[in-house]
């Protein structure tokens, strides 16, 4: 059996053409498609309305580390104090500053104190958490305008998105359409099964079955990424100094200390291995942290570091870093015991 | 490197146009280094026990050829040493974890080595399609290659190296071994191959991956809430190997090959044989030649026979991976076909020609096939115990509301498969018998392409899965 290739065939110059052609056409058609951006999801009242109607003291921001760590009726009994859970599963530091400027601070009086709960670098990862299924969370919680999230977003697009992705979304504006083509989907989907009173409940109870709490201890599920959260949270390359100023952090600060709020960033401890070792970091994340703390200290804000915290033990842990669903109350209650007494005091009521 | 990834489709651009620049003599030296570079991409040592495999098989071939008395030591050198790279990398931790339970049972504490080391992509599909050649040249039905060129690419042609379709020398060494040409159909055809395997993988399997991997994660699902995962991940399973395939099997045509298909619409198979002919096609023939025939296949008596497909069936288990869901997945498929070969002896044959039979036929393997991936997916069997407990009737209404929503949701996404299925079965056959197919072919092919590459830019999943078969 000869191993050597016979004289080939040359591929003659109108295959080529033919061949070029159809793959301009398969590719270039659908760069024609263009149906614009979509509109945008309205400024959702009702959390306002809520919020006002609790005339909060103290409020505690974050998203499924807080909704999974503190039982608000838990932790109004033990501080005495009208304190507000604004807990976004899935948020990160872009909600959190539209539910400060726009939730929080909007308040008369606004509450003493602002505690917001984040993991390793969330703080400085401004983009993180903003696209895909998370954009029309984000989009309830803004206002018609939003120049600081605008000018923010679009310049950690610009450093931080590959280059293909943006190519490709200029290439191809058709995939603005994505989400709205998924919410369709559902939709249809919806309508096949239920009628448009159910949709709602339909919709709840999801959300209910899939709740963080009826998850698998270890499930290896990372939501995070299920859901199209980008980019991890603690990247070693990631410097605070240079990150920070492309943050939403000053602007946090600023907000708080326009309205006279005390703020203070809590920095959650990662699920411990199995025999109790704090969950890995880079190496340089020590740095990153002493940055942040001079930082927010600076501005006369609070920085509170749990990570090795001894009592916070393996055992309070469910999935991943979520807590499991009945160790919430003795969390709450080690929590305030911790932080409570690291807060300012309470001022005595005017005469 | 992965398919579903921008450097693949640059890397896929590069080879093609250098390649089709070559002379024909130049290319498959172009093609062995640009499949090593392919392989190596993420994890250069990759291509130490590749390069094992490789160098064995080709002197083995050669010399069965060279001294065919000593044919039968030299195929078991051959088989030994893939075996042993195989159980290295891929049964080692898996027996170690068996030994250390048994050693703790009987309270004795052993400390016992574990291999820290990531499984090589592909390891079970190339030792396969190497062994595979060494067994066709004792065998007379190839001749050993002369080329260590030609027979490295055959190891290592980049669209088939990861995840198959495994290929058999008498079919790809050919084709490595004469000049390649193509054609515009030839072309129209391979893109439509690669946007349809990227859309099933990026628009299905990515998509119902979604439900399948949050049902999977929950700790006590709901009978309704299970059935549907499983039903996303039967869905999802399916789109994303045949995904691999068509992706696989368009970037070796616009090279100017032809790799066999892997899969032919497994779902509307009407018993467990009948689907392991389409499901994993490659695969189970490579089992079915290379092993039940040899063992004696159905030639030995019905006890021999039941014997032999039990042994096939652990062994298309074990292949999958390290674990007791794939053997039980596999023990199940062995009494499932067992069973079936019995029910065929006993239910008369006028009776299974009935009209509507066979669609009976169809909904119920359906159905077992779905037992199937439970089994394969879930991979403790407690946990899988617990969900073959499951009672219907404690679900609350709630959610089989959300189990329907779920389901079609999942269905939705599932609808290209049933059309392609549509299309397959009774659009093309009616076209060919009007001989309309060629003509229709050549505006068919781009059009659907162009149609399936703009709603998979609309459709495709916020998050990217690898591939399922990567970890096989």
């Amino acid at each position: 059996m000869p191993s050597a290739t016979a004289s080939p065939a040359p591929a003659r110059p109108k295959t080529w053409l033919v061949a070029a052609g159809i793959v301009a056409v398969v590719l270039g058609v659908p760069a024609w498609l263009d149906q614009g951006k979509p509109l945008r999801h309205p400024f959702n009242e009702r959390p306002l309305r809520a919020f006002e109607k609790a005339r909060a003291e103290g409020v505690l921001l974050g998203d499924s580390m807080l909704d999974t760590r503190i039982d608000p009726e838990v932790l109004k009994t033990v501080s005495g104090e009208r304190w507000e859970v604004l807990a976004q599963p899935g948020s990160s530091s872009a909600m959190w500053f539209l539910m400060l400027k726009n939730l929080v601070a909007v308040q008369t009086p606004p509450p003493r104190t602002v505690i917001v709960f984040f993991r390793d670098r969330q703080l400085t990862l401004p983009a993180h958490r903003t696209e895909g299924g998370y954009r029309k969370t984000i989009e309830s919680y803004m206002r018609e305008r939003e120049p600081v999230l605008d000018e923010l977003l679009q310049s950690s697009a610009r450093q931080q998105q590959p280059w293909a992705e943006r190519l490709t979304l200029a290439m191809y504006p058709v995939q603005w359409r994505r989400e709205a083509w998924r919410d369709k989907v559902q939709s249809w989907a919806l309508d096949l099964v239920a009628s448009s009173r159910e949709y709602n409940q339909i919709r709840d109870d999801a959300r209910a079955t899939f709740e963080l709490r009826h998850l698998r201890q270890d499930s290896g599920l990372d939501f995070e990424r299920e859901e199209g959260g980008q980019r991890g949270l603690d990247p070693a390359e990631h410097d605070f100094a240079a990150a920070v100023g492309r943050s939403f952090l000053p602007h946090l600060l600023a907000l708080a200390r326009a309205r006279q709020m005390h703020l203070v960033f809590f920095r959650v401890k990662r699920k411990p291995g199995a025999a109790g070792e704090p969950a890995t970091e880079s190496a340089t994340t020590p740095a990153y942290m002493q940055e942040l703390r001079a930082y927010v200290e600076k501005a006369g804000a609070q920085l509170m570091d749990e990570t090795r915290d001894a009592d916070v033990t393996r055992d309070f842990y469910g999935a991943d870093d979520h807590l499991a669903p009945a160790m919430m109350k003795s969390y709450t209650e080690l929590f305030w015991r911790k932080v409570g007494p690291q807060l300012p005091p309470v001022p005595a009521p005017a005469r | 490197m992965i398919f579903h990834s921008l450097e693949f489709l640059v890397f896929l651009v590069a080879v093609l146009a250098a390649y089709w620049c070559l002379p024909a003599r130049w290319q498959n030296w172009f093609l062995v280094p640009a499949s090593l570079v392919f392989y190596g991409w993420v994890k250069p040592w990759f291509l130490l026990p590749f390069a094992a495999t490789t160098i064995i098989d080709y002197f083995v071939a050669r010399g069965i050829e060279a001294a065919p008395t000593k044919k039968r030591t030299l195929v078991t050198i051959s088989v030994v040493s893939n075996l042993a790279l195989l159980g290295l990398f891929k049964y080692f931790n898996f027996f170690i974890a068996n030994v250390a339970a048994l050693l703790d049972a009987l309270h004795l504490s052993v400390p016992l080595p574990v291999l820290q080391v990531v499984l090589p992509a592909g390891i079970s599909f190339y030792t396969f399609q190497s062994i595979g050649y060494v067994v066709d040249v004792a065998r007379g039905h190839v001749r050993a290659c002369r080329s260590f060129r030609d027979y490295a690419l055959f190891v290592s042609f980049f669209p088939q190296l990861v995840a198959g379709p495994i290929q058999r020398a008498g079919h790809l060494l050919t084709q490595i071994q004469r000049s390649r040409s193509l054609t515009p159909a030839l072309a129209a055809d391979a893109l439509f191959l690669l946007v349809w395997g990227f859309f099933k993988k990026v628009v299905i399997a990515d998509n119902v991956a979604v439900t399948a991997n949050k049902v999977f994660a929950l700790q006590d699902p709901s009978f309704p809430i299970l059935w549907t995962g499983v039903l996303a991940f039967c869905i999802q399973i399916y789109a994303d190997f045949s995904a691999y395939t068509d992706i696989a099997r368009g970037s070796a045509r616009l090279l100017g090959f032809d790799l066999s298909p892997n899969f032919n619409h497994p779902y509307i198979a009407d018993s467990p044989s009948d689907f392991w002919k389409r499901w994993h096609i490659s695969l189970s023939a490579w089992i079915r030649d290379y092993i039940y025939i040899p063992l004696g296949g159905s030639r030995g008596g019905t006890g021999r026979t039941l014997l032999n497909l039990t042994i096939i069936f652990l062994l298309t288990g074990l292949w999958h991976g390290a674990s007791w869901n794939f053997v039980l997945w596999g023990l199940y498929y062995a009494v499932l076909t067992i069973l079936y070969r019995l029910a065929a002896r006993l239910v008369p044959a006028a009776l299974q020609t009935l009209p509507g039979v066979r669609a009976g036929k169809i909904l119920l393997m359906f159905a077992l096939t779905n037992l199937g991936w439970l089994i394969f997916r879930e991979q403790s069997v407690a946990q899988l115990w617990r969900d073959l407990c499951l009672d219907p009737r404690a679900a609350p209404a709630g959610e089989w509301h959300v189990a329907a929503y779920l389901t079609v949701t999942t269905a939705l996404y599932a609808l290209p498969l049933l059309l392609h299925l549509v299309w397959d079965t009774t659009l093309r056959p009616l076209l060919a018998r009007w001989n309309a197919w060629p003509p229709v072919a050549c505006w068919v092919s781009p059009a659907t392409a162009t149609i399936l590459f703009a709603a998979l830019l609309v459709l495709r999943s916020n998050t990217t899965q690898d591939f399922i078969y990567f970890a096989f």
